[in-house]
């Protein structure tokens, strides 16, 4: 059979649209993303902190130093004061009297005489803000007697005191005068040996009593008060005194019975404010500091010989600092107390000393602690349940994930141990799963505390896929943190130096082996 | 985007007249795209125009000319390099109505498609309107066209799949330097002269001609990355992620589109275009000259040899431009550090520079071509056979073109006059590699007709096939 040329077009298009046919297309029509895992791993966190950055300084928490080997934290409280008048000590309220005194019945004749001030003082001027004199006359005489009493002494409006007295025959009278507001001046012409008496000068008179006639007299002195005076006051307790104030250290009062203190120092300022330029001198008796915590607990602040009480005399200003060397300050402020007392015995003018004393006087007490960082501390929560809310995860799908790590890297420069429990709770703080990371202290010099280089310590959370999913239904993270110096208990303690330029690199990375889904992405 | 769409949408639908060869691997003519593009030594009339202007005399008519009607002349080239029908339904689809789980071994397989960079690519060239008057050989032919090219490639680093398939281990480099994109939206108006010229070779050549293009051009879109070597990720220690970036982003836009550049050195000069509405005519964003310049030579026995320079010249783009650099070592080892992450975004980013100009070299091409034809007698083989060869070379890696030298081959055969020409060739080489065209030819007089794929592979094994390629057009011929 002859091939028709003229229809191999025909018959090459026909091949070539068997090829076609014969080749049909599977066309999808059904597309859809596969799924597959694949670990992603991502870097979190890089970074270096400083105690510095940490602990901001604040109120009762500074920084002494500038350089990285000197510079150190100072617990510093507030300054607490005390003060003490000493108005008792110009109360002469004890009485003194003269009595059974004989005064002639004689025209310009008069009799002297002498009333003391009450517990021996000696006053060269004075000015009474209370106080009263009595007097009493007997007349046996059958007629009535005019008696004029002058006190050369006090001066009460700017004229001498004088007080009249008449006294009916065969009679008594009797007169109490107020002395609020007089001055007291010693008379030039009193001798040495009257001059703790007030002087009275006392003349009677009548209209026709025989010479020899005379009256009988009695004077009486009572709750004599100085606002000033000037002159000899016998030595005079103040009574004990007591005050108490809180000790606030802020967060730092959490540590009390954990944290054991190498160094601290209780500055004790005491000035004895008066107007006056010749002040008496003071004597502290038995200072007691005790600290109270709210349980009730108490402990006193002794000197080196183990005395709780404290003595000292002022005359001016006193500056006491108890140390560790000459006390038991650091036991004391490791006590954290949150109250100190503070009682004293205040006795004025000890030494027996003539001077100046006011109703503006007192007496004192400046006192504040402090502590440097440098410290043994056991076992300590420092925080708990703080709640980080994590809610916003939706969008990672975290439970697509089949498993997932977190690996903490941490170079610890702070010689402090520290644990970390994170609880992750749902919306209801149910519990779901938790974890705990813990992180070894920094090298450290056991003479002297100090760091000598940094600890690295690598904690890795590794989540399965049903912690993951749990993590996907976690609203927070509760976390609690407690630290820990090495060797805290033992005796001694060892103590390490926590400073500011401490450091501590936190290197955090973490992966996940993800199921992807894209229809979960819609 | 929207702007692009429907522009694009109303360039095709109303007035798309599609046959022009541009750059080295650009879309062509479906007779020459039918013939593996091989077009360089037996294009004729205005299909000369863009390849070789010498050829423009090569025409069997006094007058011809392409209009929309009565078919509307389309080629349309896209597909991937990486990825086949088979692929997409072996990874896409389903297995029991549900997505398939990759395995270790489908993880593999897949991240190798993507071995040197998966190319997506997409040519579309058309032609407003072209023109041809013939006149006696001593004055010689003119030709004027009216011509856009649409061209876009994006090469896929093979990283990113590895990434997104294998994650970001620790110790583990991720070059980009793979990753490339090209697009741009040019139009040239051009103006052709070509003339035989006698007397040289006499002895030799049967007919020796000459012909020049001179070509107006305007840019309406372009974008593409000059530089995209050194640019790498890095996976260390603690998961610590290093970026290395270095690459440089060219870009504009005609006002159409309605682009808003942020300038991250002067916040000052931000682009504030104008919304405007999708023209076949918008206004340019650069402009440029164009030189094509040939020679065609018939032997005698019926050869033929071509020699053509196409595209010589520039465009100089000036209109909401933007020059896009990053350069530099990012190192990430903190994400929940603010600054960390404020400068992966701004060097990701990089730093864009706009209202400058920039100029870009046209898709040079170097294009020689031979052909041959065959009379067959009656009882041996019927019809006439052409047989022709084409060897193009780009000078640069324009969209459209490329540095990789493409050899094509292709044959033409027709029974008889008036029985349709059936047309077959094969393509080597240049940026997309084999391919094997197919297509018919209808001479009915004064007008023709081509259809053509060029890839017939992918009519022939569609589920293995990774391009799609189509080309019809017509001519009046008078």
């Amino acid at each position: 059979m002859n091939f028709n040329y003229r229809n191999f077009p025909i018959v090459l298009v026909s091949i070539l649209l068997s090829l076609w046919i014969g080749g049909c297309i599977d066309l999808p029509t059904n597309l859809k993303v596969p799924q597959w895992d694949v670990d992603l791993n991502v870097p979190l966190v890089n970074r270096s902190y400083t105690l510095n950055d940490i602990i901001k300084e604040q109120k009762y928490i500074s920084i002494q130093g500038t350089s990285s080997a000197d510079s150190i934290y100072v617990l510093q409280s507030d300054t607490y004061s005390q003060s003490a008048d000493v108005s008792n000590f110009i109360q002469l309220n004890a009485t003194s009297s003269s009595t059974g005194n004989i005064i002639p019945v004689v025209n310009s004749v008069s009799a002297t005489i002498y009333l003391p001030i009450p517990k021996g003082a000696i006053l060269d001027n004075a000015i009474f803000k209370s106080g009263f004199l009595s007097l009493y006359a007997a007349n046996p005489n059958p007629e009535v007697v005019d008696i004029l009493i002058a006190f050369p002494g006090i001066i009460q409006n700017g004229s001498e005191l004088k007080i009249s007295m008449t006294v009916p025959a065969s009679g008594q009278d009797s007169v109490q005068t107020p002395l609020a507001g007089c001055t007291y001046l010693l008379p030039a012409n009193q001798t040495t040996q009257n001059q703790g008496y007030i002087q009275l000068v006392i003349s009677g008179s009548s209209i026709s009593l025989p010479l020899g006639s005379f009256v009988t007299m009695s004077i009486y002195s009572s709750n004599f008060s100085f606002s000033s005076a000037t002159g000899y006051l016998p030595e005079q307790s103040l009574g004990v005194k007591s005050q108490q104030f809180s000790l606030n250290l802020g967060d730092a009062q959490n540590y009390g019975n954990k944290a054991s203190l190498k160094y601290a120092e209780l500055d004790m300022d005491v000035k004895y404010y008066s107007p006056a330029s010749n002040p008496f001198g003071i004597l502290v008796d038995s200072l007691n500091i005790i600290g109270v915590r709210n349980d009730g607990s108490q402990l006193a602040l002794k000197d080196s010989t183990g005395s709780s009480n404290i003595t000292f005399t002022i005359n001016g200003t006193k500056h006491l600092s108890f140390t560790q060397d000459n006390s038991n300050i650091t036991s004391f402020i490791s006590f954290l107390p949150s109250t100190i007392l503070l009682s004293a015995d205040y006795i004025m003018n000890p030494s027996n000393s003539t001077g100046t004393v006011t109703n503006q006087d007192s007496v004192v007490f400046s006192t504040n602690f402090s502590t440097s960082s440098i410290l043994a501390l056991q076992k300590t929560l420092i925080t708990d349940t703080t709640s980080i809310n994590i809610t916003n995860q939706d969008s990672l799908k975290i439970q697509d994930a089949r498993s997932a790590y977190i690996n903490v890297n941490v170079q610890n420069g702070i010689p402090l141990n520290a644990w970390l429990t994170i609880n992750f709770v749902d919306g209801g703080y149910n519990h779901l799963f938790s974890d705990s990371l813990s992180f070894l202290a920094a090298n450290i010099n056991t003479a002297t505390g100090e760091v000598t280089s940094a600890f690295t310590t690598n904690n890795v959370i590794q989540l399965d896929s049903a912690q993951a999913a749990k993590l996907a239904g976690a609203h927070y993270a509760i976390v609690s943190i407690n630290v820990q110096t090495n060797d805290a208990s033992s005796s001694p303690a060892q103590y390490v130096a926590i400073r500011p330029n401490d450091s501590i690199q936190v290197t955090v990375y973490g992966g996940v082996n993800y199921h992807v889904n894209t229809n979960d992405l819609k | 985007m929207k702007n692009l769409i429907i522009t694009l949408s109303v360039s095709i639908v109303f007035c798309v007249n599609i046959f022009a060869q541009y750059g080295s691997e650009g879309s062509t003519d479906a007779r020459s795209m039918s013939l593996g593009k091989t077009s360089n030594a037996i294009s004729q009339g205005v299909y000369s125009i863009g390849i070789n202007p010498a050829n423009l005399i090569n025409s069997n008519s006094d007058v011809d000319f392409s209009t929309v009607l009565p078919l509307p002349h389309l080629s349309v080239t896209a597909g991937t390099n990486f990825m086949t029908i088979n692929d997409i339904n072996y990874y896409f689809g389903t297995v029991n109505g549900q997505p398939r789980y990759l395995t270790d071994n489908d993880k593999q397989n897949l991240n190798s498609l993507f071995s040197g960079g998966g190319l997506i690519f997409s040519n579309m060239s058309f032609t407003l309107f072209s023109f041809g008057l013939h006149l006696d050989p001593s004055i010689g032919s003119f030709g004027f066209s009216i011509n856009d090219f649409i061209e876009g490639d994006l090469t896929v680093p093979q990283a990113l799949s590895t990434l997104a398939l294998y994650g970001n281990p620790q110790n583990s480099t991720y070059s980009f330097d793979d990753s490339k994109f090209n697009a741009w939206w040019i139009r040239n108006y051009s103006l052709t002269y070509s003339r035989e010229i006698k007397g040289v070779l006499d002895q030799y050549l049967e007919k020796l001609s000459a012909g020049v293009s001179i070509k107006y051009y305007q840019g309406f879109a372009y974008a593409q990355s000059v530089q995209t070597n050194g640019n790498y990720i890095q996976t260390g220690a603690n998961n610590q992620i290093t970026l290395h970036s270095n690459y440089v982003i060219q870009s504009a836009f005609s006002n159409m589109f309605n682009v808003k550049y942020k300038d991250t050195t002067n916040t000052s000069s931000d682009s504030n275009n104008t919304n405007s509405k999708g023209t076949p005519f918008p206004s340019p964003a650069g402009t440029g000259l164009g030189f094509d310049v040939g020679f065609s030579a018939s032997l005698f026995n019926d050869w033929t040899v071509s020699l053509a320079i196409t595209d010589i010249g520039s465009i100089t783009w000036n209109q909401n431009t933007a020059v896009t650099t990053a350069s530099g070592q990012y190192t990430v080892s903190d994400l929940t550090s603010q600054a960390q992450r404020d400068s992966i975004k701004y060097n990701f980013k990089g730093n864009s520079v706009t209202g400058g100009s920039f100029t870009t070299d046209l898709p040079t091409t170097l294009r020689i071509g031979a052909a041959h034809k065959f009379n067959f007698n009656e009882g041996s083989f019927p019809g006439t056979l052409l047989v022709a060869m084409d060897i193009n070379q780009g000078f640069n890696d324009e969209p459209g073109n490329s540095t990789k030298t493409r050899v094509s081959i292709g044959g033409e055969w027709q029974l008889a006059h008036g029985v349709p020409y059936i047309r077959t060739g094969f393509s080597f080489g240049g940026l997309l590699g084999f391919h094997w065209g197919f297509g018919l030819g209808i001479d009915a007089g004064s007008l023709e007709f081509n259809l053509a794929t060029m890839d017939m592979q992918s009519f022939a094994a569609p589920n293995s096939a990774k391009y799609l390629s189509v080309a019809l057009d017509s001519r009046w011929m008078f």
